[in-house]
């Protein structure tokens, strides 16, 4: 396409939602243009720019520090955006919001998980897991996602690919788990969107990690399985460093003109008429957005007239709990590393007025080619250091647990008071965390330390967090059926605005236990099929 | 089988100015002698010229052996001692040892390395 001024969507953001999206509507022959904000990483980023564990440079970066804390490894990868270019300004303390600006976004360093809400957690929304499930299931035919059927209510099954086989690790926690015999705790295989088919470009080469980037591709992101397929069509664009500004009103009535951005390449501004507008930039950058598109008739943002842009921001409160295995000691691998984390843990803690509430995690395993475990082993002298990493070498299992987040009324995505570099207002986030999250996060740590125990832990080192590290934020953009509670209805239609739609993690109003990438993409998939159906119907009116 | 090669960057000779050459010889006399207090020295002083430039690289590590130069006066006298590393003890040993034990022979040990090898299947 040629740099067209009027397109019939616009999408901004190239995340989950977005992805799903432009391909759908390319395809569709509708005439679409992404708006990335950042570039496109060269092909080869994750094999030799900035690989995965030690294979460059020992791992060590610039902002590796010593000592650290071996569950914040994953938090200071080059690629998460500093607060001179990012949503917010990233202050010291408080609530940390990552943000990758690059297409793909997010998902240049996702984990791949990928499970289905269950139709409980459907229950403040104004549609079903039933009316979700033709597009979980679209989704992950469309994205490969491995794993196996359970029958397990709380966690429904989808259409997979086989997984990887399970370890001596995987092993010892599935018969801790069962040993529960407690009816509600359950280890089953990981479902993550990984290309685990043999003999493909993109099969999974097994490095035992998937958080730091892919390699070959094998976890699914946009640039590398859906952009190659609508790339040469004639009716779809991709402009990369473009960063959306504000959205532009279209006279004083209902709809939205189109969008304003930056061209980073050359600093000039320019607008973009669309005849729909969907937001897919994240959980605080579509707020963001929202908010610097404030005119005189709207002085609070666009899409806020009953002030719940930006309210209810959640994140996935979590404990992480890692040890080494005494029955895995002096093993040698005689088995393939598979994708890290192989299993699902699901489970059920009480709060303390004994209210049941469920909690998801998984089972990490790798080769700890990054030495984490040194920070455990500092009291002993170096010849015995030596010998005990040797021993333990391939005995490491972490459990990462998430429950459910809660939206309370003061926490908040809000208009900041600092600029970007480009000038731009950013937001600032308002974040305590919940009373129930910290009973929830105590119960997840206790289960956590039973199961490894019964899978013969030695010292278990245990963190917790509900500060932004989950990376799962919604809820700042919530679908409802009434204005008054939310910000787009069933449709991820604006309650405002007749041709601006949400599609990312914002508009999930209640966050569950649950990894909540999938269902973006599935919501993605659904609203891609209404705007098609709404273009076709407007056609044949025309 | 796939397999990713181990990647050390190497400056090319040909891009190296006089005056960052001998900015970077002083740099690796210095890291030479902190290898020197480490016990895993005999180890790591093959790999000198690679961990002289990720610790330069590195803003923690950089910023600690410029205090630790200043602090032992080590353009002038050439020597470090233990109580010269101050407060960035910690951090420098730190940073040593985890090389030590992210190395290639340290990996081959344990039958990790090359990494990528034979990690797709056991």
């Amino acid at each position: 396409m040629t740099e067209a001024e009027f397109c019939d969507v616009v999408v901004v953001g190239t995340g989950a939602g977005g992805g799903i999206l432009a391909h759908r509507l390319a395809r569709s022959g509708l005439r679409t243009i992404s708006l990335e904000h950042g570039a496109m990483l060269p092909e080869d980023h994750f094999k030799t720019t900035l690989p995965p564990g030690v294979t460059r440079d020992f791992g060590i970066g610039p902002s590796t520090t010593w000592p650290s804390d071996p569950h914040d490894s994953l938090f200071v990868h080059p690629l998460f955006a500093d607060g001179s270019v990012g949503s917010t300004a990233r202050p010291k303390d408080g609530f940390r919001h990552f943000q990758v600006l690059a297409v793909n976004g997010l998902q240049n360093l996702w984990n791949g998980v990928s499970v289905r809400f269950s139709a409980e957690d459907f229950k403040s929304w104004p549609l079903s897991y039933a009316d979700l499930a033709p597009h979980y299931g679209a989704v992950e035919r469309l994205i490969a996602v491995c794993g196996t059927k359970e029958g397990l209510p709380d966690l429904p099954d989808g259409d997979y690919l086989p997984p990887k086989p399970l370890r001596p690790a995987d092993r010892l926690v599935v018969d801790a788990v069962k040993s529960l015999n407690d009816g509600h705790s359950h280890a089953i295989p990981n479902r993550k969107a990984i290309n685990t088919r043999a003999g493909t470009p993109t099969s999974c080469i097994s490095t035992g990690m998937c958080t730091s980037g892919c390699p070959v591709g094998a976890v699914y992101k946009f640039s590398t399985r859906l952009l190659p397929q609508i790339a040469e069509l004639p009716n779809y664009e991709l402009r990369t460093q473009a960063k959306v500004v504000r959205l532009l009103r279209d006279g004083s009535g209902r709809r939205i003109e189109g969008v304003e951005y930056i061209e980073l390449a050359t600093g000039n501004r320019r607008h973009l008429r669309a005849g729909i507008v969907v937001l897919a930039a994240g959980a605080l950058e579509t707020p963001r957005i929202l908010f610097n598109s404030a005119d005189d008739a709207d002085p609070s943002g666009l899409g806020n007239r009953h002030g719940r842009v930006g309210a209810g921001l959640q994140d996935n409160p979590k404990v992480v709990l890692s040890t080494s295995l005494l029955k895995l000691w002096g093993r040698r691998r005689d088995y393939d590393l598979g994708y890290g984390d192989l299993l699902i843990l699901l489970s059920q803690g009480r709060l303390s007025n004994g209210t049941p509430f469920p909690f998801i995690g998984h089972a990490i395993h790798s080769a700890p080619d990054v030495p984490h475990y040194l920070t455990a082993m500092r009291f002993f002298p170096p010849f015995l250091k030596e010998r005990l990493a040797r021993m333990m070498f391939h005995s490491y299992v972490t459990l990462g647990l998430f429950c459910q987040g809660e939206a309370t009324p003061g926490n908040r995505v809000r208009p900041g008071r600092s600029v970007d570099a480009y000038g731009v207002p950013q937001v600032e986030v308002d974040f305590t965390i919940p009373a129930a999250s910290h009973q929830m996060m105590d119960a997840m740590t206790v289960w956590g330390r039973r199961v490894l125990r019964r899978a013969s832990a030695t010292m278990i080192y245990a963190s917790r967090d509900n500060s932004g590290t989950g990376i799962h934020y919604a809820g700042t953009t919530a679908i409802a059926q009434d204005p008054r509670h939310g910000v787009v209805d069933a449709d991820l239609k604006s309650h405002d605005f007749d041709n601006l739609y949400i599609c990312d993690g914002g508009v999930i109003p209640e966050l569950p236990d649950k990894h909540l990438t999938l269902t973006i993409m599935a919501l993605a998939d659904r609203l891609a099929g209404h705007l098609i159906e709404t273009a076709k119907q407007q056609s044949v009116a025309a | 089988m796939t397999q990713l090669p181990p990647v050390l960057e190497r400056q090319p000779p040909e891009q190296v100015d006089p005056a960052g050459a001998a900015a970077s010889q002083d740099w690796e006399r210095l890291v030479a002698a902190l290898i020197g207090l480490s016990p895993y020295r005999a180890v790591l002083l093959p790999l000198l010229p690679d961990i002289t430039r990720i610790a330069r690289a590195n803003r923690q590590i950089g910023t600690a052996l410029a205090a630790v130069e200043r602090r032992a006066d080590f353009a002038r006298t050439g020597r470090l001692r233990r109580a010269d590393l101050g407060p960035d003890r910690t951090a420098l040993l730190g940073f040593l040892e985890y090389i030590r034990f992210a190395c290639p022979d340290f990996l081959r040990s344990v039958g990790e390395w090359p990494v990528g090898g034979m990690r797709d299947r056991g």
